[in-house]
């Protein structure tokens, strides 16, 4: 489904300012799965986001969505409908009065007609969690920072998008509001079939929801694989400056301190199942 | 366009340009664009352009650079140019249906495309190598006279310099902001009129949001480092003028004297 392949991404080049935001960037995924791409601040993470459909170019390298190159003009101007992507703190960009026409922004850019603008914001905001009676007639500036977030989620989810790309959805928000949305998102993806990019540095979103990890460094891809995979590299991710999720920290804790604990744990339950394994098998010795 | 540099951002250097006295270069910057405006024959404007070409290598800015700049105005400078063409009467060159380009036209366009490419150039010079804490020193001590008569020329310059300080912010936010509505389908540029207009507010209301938000945060920030306005500020580095500055002036005021002269004796 999407396919980037040795991208590197100058921002103001040839001048003095240039900075190189994305150096030999490849990775490749599949329809329907779900990928968090993950990295400190200025990783080049918001960069990378932006290729994805089509709104900044490649310096060089390639970008394909679908098996179509961004670079094509014709098709560029419609990818946004195929790759939805939420901006990073979206709720700055509102500016209608209510949210009903906030929503219902996508949609009036399509020129749909009113009867079925009215039947998706509705669903919209049923799905990411809002009372439609209750909000729709109410100002988006009104709100409070949780409600933002789902109303900006709402209006990207509207026009049903086949590839989400979300920027930090959670950050700053309370943890109702981010358990909801990434649930939302684990649903989508496996319900309905969306193909999903979720940008975060909290690791452990990446290892309850992703079928693939990105890391990137420095503009640079210093670690991919599954879940499993890329948290067999504490030393990676730490350069990287990012944190192991608290299960996988643990074993490779007890590790160096010398028991054959399993590193290959994502959750607490797993982790769990690992030190009941290792207290039966102290026992029997 | 993503990815290049605004208009009235400031790019760190060490040039001669970079090191020359703020209030030399506002000075110089002011003369120049006079020059500019009162050129009026080939061998002014050559010679102003020769100028800026100096004034270019000085500063280590290149010509991209310089175009990047200019690039926001390049529609105006065309349709003025086109206007003037067409629009002076004088000895027809070519007739484009009712309209017809003429001798004087051109000449006259020309001219006004000139002065105000070189108007820019000049201005962007000066925004380009002076950080805006320099430049705010500048201003306040070329309008310290000024305050004899009540004038509270710090808080001015203050204001002058913040405002110029946030020219680039701002033209980088509403690029942002654009390319997050075409995320949401928005279309700048192509589209009926109320297409265009939805767009159009889809832009300026967040942008607008977003200047308020900013100033409050820097009245904030200002405020809890304890900023006074007010007339005994001291600097860390106090100006001071130096032989380069002389030199600079000096080729300024001969060329201002040059066009002067050509202007009004010959
Ligand atoms: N509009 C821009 N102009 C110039 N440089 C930029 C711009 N946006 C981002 N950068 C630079 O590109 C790098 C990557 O930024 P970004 O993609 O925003 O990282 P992240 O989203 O991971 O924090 C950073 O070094 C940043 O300073
Ligand atoms: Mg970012």
């Amino acid at each position: 489904m999407i396919l980037v392949e040795d991208l590197t991404y100058w921002y103001a080049p040839g001048t003095p300012l240039a900075v190189k935001a994305l150096d030999g960037v490849s990775f490749s995924l599949a329809e329907g799965k779900f990928m968090v791409l993950a990295g400190g601040t200025g990783s080049g993470k918001t960069t990378l986001a932006q290729h994805l459909n089509g709104l900044l170019l490649p310096s060089s390298g390639r970008v394909q969505v679908g098996g179509r190159d961004t670079r094509e003009e014709a098709f560029r101007r419609q990818l946004w409908r195929t790759v939805g992507l939420l901006w990073q703190y979206p709720e700055r960009q509102f500016f209608e009065e209510t949210v009903y026409r906030e929503v219902a922004f996508a949609l009036r850019n399509l020129g749909a007609d009113e009867e079925y603008i009215r039947e998706r914001v509705a669903w919209a905001l049923r799905a990411v969690g809002l009372n439609p009676a209750e909000v729709l007639d109410l100002s988006p500036f009104a709100l409070s920072g949780g409600m933002r977030r789902r109303v900006a989620l709402a209006s990207v989810l509207v026009y049903r998008p086949r590839v989400l790309v979300l920027d930090e959805p959670t950050a700053g928000l309370d943890p109702a509001s981010r358990e909801h949305i990434l649930g939302l998102l684990k649903k989508l993806q496996e319900e309905e079939g969306h193909t999903v990019i979720l940008i975060t540095h909290r690791m452990e979103e990446a290892a309850r929801l992703a079928d693939w990890v990105v890391v990137l460094s420095r503009g640079r891809v210093c670690l991919q694989g599954t879940p499993r995979e890329v948290f067999q590299n504490p030393a990676a991710l730490k350069e990287a400056g990012l944190h192991l999720p608290f299960p996988c920290r643990l074993m490779h804790r007890l590790r160096e301190e010398g028991l054959a604990a399993g590193t290959a744990v994502l959750t607490l339950e797993e982790a769990e199942a690992e030190l009941e394994r290792l207290r039966t098998r102290g026992r029997q010795h | 366009m993503a990815g290049s540099i605004n208009f009235g951002q400031f790019v760190p250097g060490t040039s001669f340009l970079h090191r020359l006295d703020p209030r030399t270069k506002i000075f110089c910057c002011a003369g120049l664009v006079l020059a500019s405006l009162l050129a009026d024959r080939p061998a002014g404007f050559a010679l102003v352009s020769l100028v800026l070409l100096l004034a270019l290598r000085l500063g280590q800015v290149g010509w991209r650079l310089l175009l990047s700049f200019l690039r926001p105005f390049a529609l105006i400078l065309l349709l003025s140019f086109v206007l003037q063409a067409f629009l002076t009467p004088g000895e027809k060159w070519l007739a484009v249906g009712p309209l017809a380009l003429t001798r004087e036209g051109l000449y006259l366009g020309g001219t006004v495309l000139w002065r105000l490419l070189h108007i820019a150039a000049f201005g962007s010079l000066l925004t380009l190598t002076t950080s805006p804490v320099r430049l705010t020193a500048g201003l306040e001590s070329i309008l310290k006279p000024l305050a004899r008569l009540g004038v509270p020329v710090c808080d001015v310059a203050t204001m002058i310099t913040l405002a110029l300080r946030f020219v680039p912010t701002l033209l980088e936010e509403a690029q942002e902001i654009v390319r997050a509505q075409q995320c949401r389908g928005a279309v700048f540029g192509r589209g009926g009129p109320v297409t265009r207009l939805r767009s159009l507010v889809s832009v300026l209301v967040p942008l607008f949001a977003g200047a308020f938000r900013r100033a409050e945060d820097l009245a904030t920030a200002m405020e809890i480092r304890c900023y006074r306005g007010g007339a005994n500020r001291t600097r860390m580095r106090e100006l001071r003028y130096a032989a380069r500055d002389g030199a600079a002036l000096a080729c300024t005021l001969a060329v201002l004297g040059a066009i002067l002269c050509w202007r009004w004796w010959y």
